[in-house]
């Protein structure tokens, strides 16, 4: 992301150049407005007060007199940046704070101590303003109504955002669009599917154009068809309208096929910030390699390979990568019988993510 | 206000939607509403109340406060019901619209069940008001509108008040409902009957009497002082007041659920 800075800030440089011979302030201009960040974050907190009760009736008449809190820290001095245009998957175990890391960034709640400011604005005390420019889609909360056509809660948005007429149908005509939404726009949100609803509440959360998008898991309870149709929107809205979008998700798939960039919290502190693939090279030093074979006498010992599985065919091994290379097995292997097929299998992203969880003792 | 507008709509094309429970909601409530009448006055004729105090100024006390309670349960049902806005996680979707807070609460629920409510007692206070006043002026006019108008406010602001105890609780305490309810079957009878700790509390606390007691005195011509006139005017204090502490308990609100 940043090399890519640079690059359009010298791209921009050379025709400006042309024009102006040379212009170090236009330079400057641009790379600043290149690489300055859209939203910052300084050592944010906020704790919550949590009543401790032990189970049954007896201590729930005892917590009547006598209450225990337990001050839990859900967000502890986290601090990032993120440029314009940006795509930032959120990601932690259940209860990490990254719904509170949300909810503080969309102005719902008030930060305990810290600093966020989103374009110039402070979302919690500059509110209306601020919301004005961001759309938020809950997956576990609807903005639409349940009882009516998802027309006329598409039309108090349009009242709620003050979007002018003309605005509003070019926006809502691109949307239902890209979202194919035509079928279902006269049916009552209570009769959609789930995934026909989310395309709506995605469609309604991107009514007014804003610059930011965040979403708190968009593709809960989706089947494979409806998330890929999901996916493809939210990359495709990013690159036509530049929409700075930062999203949470369990769904490591979405991660992979939406953003590089990650951002790691768990027990309320930020673990990792960089790219998806450092995170991949960190914890996938292990492949395993499976090697279909005729005729195969002993099985060659090669350093830092174990032998998972052993068949008639088929040889299952686990490679370490740090000391091996897979060439190097299949030439071992070459050697000793006829190799039919090698199947190299990667860690699947989920199970990185389990593994960094654990180093981190999630 | 055009906001407003499109949630009274919306509400009622929901209202609509289910027909047959809507019509008797309004049957049922409507006949709630007699039956409670038919308590008071029985109550009166009991203790013989009516001696001192006009049936009709019973009458239009009483259908005051019902026709600012039943305008308001119609109009801020979300406020009422504003534990369960927060409980869903509603009320996070209200915070990141960029529109009025209260208007998008007030249009969380639109309560057309009540309108029977609202027609009986607009009905009443019309009878009585008719029955009351001798001879019409300007002022008179104006005071029952303001008398309808403060009556409003005040619930609401009870309502408000509520509402933000809910930022603290999240379940919605009783004691709120003990303070909505009761301050409607108390002073639906007139303040006269009551101490006047009673009276003082509900015109400096709950300012109930500047809207259904003394202004009543003007309609009869017991006073001719023109301050009465303009006295539920002075309810709109209370609303500023409940606004500012929901404003305040707001900084406090933590959200439920992820």
């Amino acid at each position: 992301m940043h090399d890519k800075g640079i690059l359009h800030g010298n791209v921009v440089f050379c025709v400006v150049g042309k024009e102006d011979r040379f212009s170090p302030l236009v330079f400057l201009n641009v790379r600043l407005g290149g690489s300055m960040s859209f939203i910052v974050v300084k050592n944010l907190n906020k704790t919550f007060k949590v009543l401790q009760r032990d189970s049954g009736l007896i201590n729930a008449f005892k917590s009547l007199i006598k209450r225990n809190y337990k001050e839990i820290k859900a967000v502890d001095d986290i601090s990032f940046e993120i440029k314009k245009g940006e795509i930032v998957a959120y990601i932690g175990p259940n209860g990490a704070g990254k719904s509170t890391t949300i909810k503080m960034l969309t102005g719902i709640l008030k930060p305990d101590s810290g600093t966020i400011v989103v374009d110039k604005l402070n979302p919690f005390n500059d509110r209306v303003k601020y919301v004005k420019n961001i759309g938020v889609v809950f997956g576990q909360k609807s903005q639409l109504w349940w009882d009516i056509p998802v027309e006329d809660s598409f039309l108090l948005l349009k009242d709620i955002y003050k979007i002018k007429d003309k605005e509003y149908q070019k926006t809502k005509d691109e949307l239902v669009e890209l979202l194919s939404l035509k079928d279902f726009l006269k049916m009552p949100v209570r009769q959609l599917s789930l995934g026909q609803r989310m395309r709506c509440e995605i469609a309604a959360s991107l009514l007014h154009n804003p610059k930011i998008l965040f979403l708190d898991e968009p593709t809960i309870g989706l089947d494979a068809i409806s998330k890929a149709a999901v996916r493809k929107f939210i990359k495709e809205i990013n690159k036509k309208k530049k929409v700075t979008i930062i999203l949470t998700s369990h769904d490591m798939n979405d991660i992979e096929a939406l953003t590089n960039r990650v951002i790691v919290i768990g027990h309320g502190k930020k673990l990792y910030d960089g790219t998806l693939n450092n995170i991949k090279k960190k914890f996938s030093k292990e492949k395993k390699v499976e090697i279909i074979h005729k005729k195969l006498e002993s099985i060659p010992k090669i350093k830092d390979v174990t032998v998972l599985e052993k068949n008639n065919n088929k040889v299952l091994l686990n490679v370490n990568l740090e000391n091996n290379n897979i060439s190097n097995i299949i030439r071992e292997y070459s050697k000793v019988c006829e190799i039919e097929d090698v199947n190299v299998l990667s860690d699947n992203i989920d199970d990185i993510i389990i593994k960094l969880y654990e180093e981190y003792d999630l | 206000m055009k906001l407003f507008l499109n949630y009274l709509s919306l509400h009622l094309k929901i209202s609509l939607e289910y027909k047959s429970s809507f019509i008797m909601t309004i049957i049922s409530q409507t006949l709630a509403m007699f039956v409670e009448l038919f308590t008071v006055y029985a109550l009166f004729l009991k203790f013989k109340l009516l001696d001192i105090y006009n049936s009709y100024e019973l009458l239009l006390g009483f259908s005051t406060l019902w026709l600012g309670f039943s305008l308001i349960e119609l109009f801020a049902r979300g406020f009422d019901h504003f534990s369960h806005i927060i409980i869903n996680g509603n009320f996070d979707i209200l915070l990141i619209r960029p529109a009025n807070l209260f208007i998008q609460i007030c249009g969380t629920d639109i309560c057309y069940e009540k309108i029977g409510r609202v027609l009986v007692s607009l009905f009443i206070f019309i009878y009585s008001s008719i029955k009351i006043i001798s001879h019409f002026t300007f002022y008179k006019l104006l005071l029952l509108v303001l008398m309808v108008i403060g009556c409003m406010v005040v619930i609401f602001s009870i309502f408000i008040i509520g509402a933000t105890i809910c930022f603290v609780t999240i379940q919605g305490l009783e004691a709120v409902n003990i303070i909505t309810n009761g301050t409607r079957q108390v002073c639906q009878y007139p303040m006269g009957i009551y101490k006047k700790a009673v009276r003082v509390f509900f015109t400096i606390f709950i300012p109930v009497t500047l809207v259904n007691y003394y202004p009543i005195d003007y309609l009869t011509g017991r006073t001719d002082n023109i301050l009465y006139v303009f006295m539920p005017i002075l309810t709109i204090i209370m609303f500023f007041i409940s606004k500012f502490i929901f404003n305040f308990g707001l900084r406090k609100y933590c959200s439920t659920g992820s």
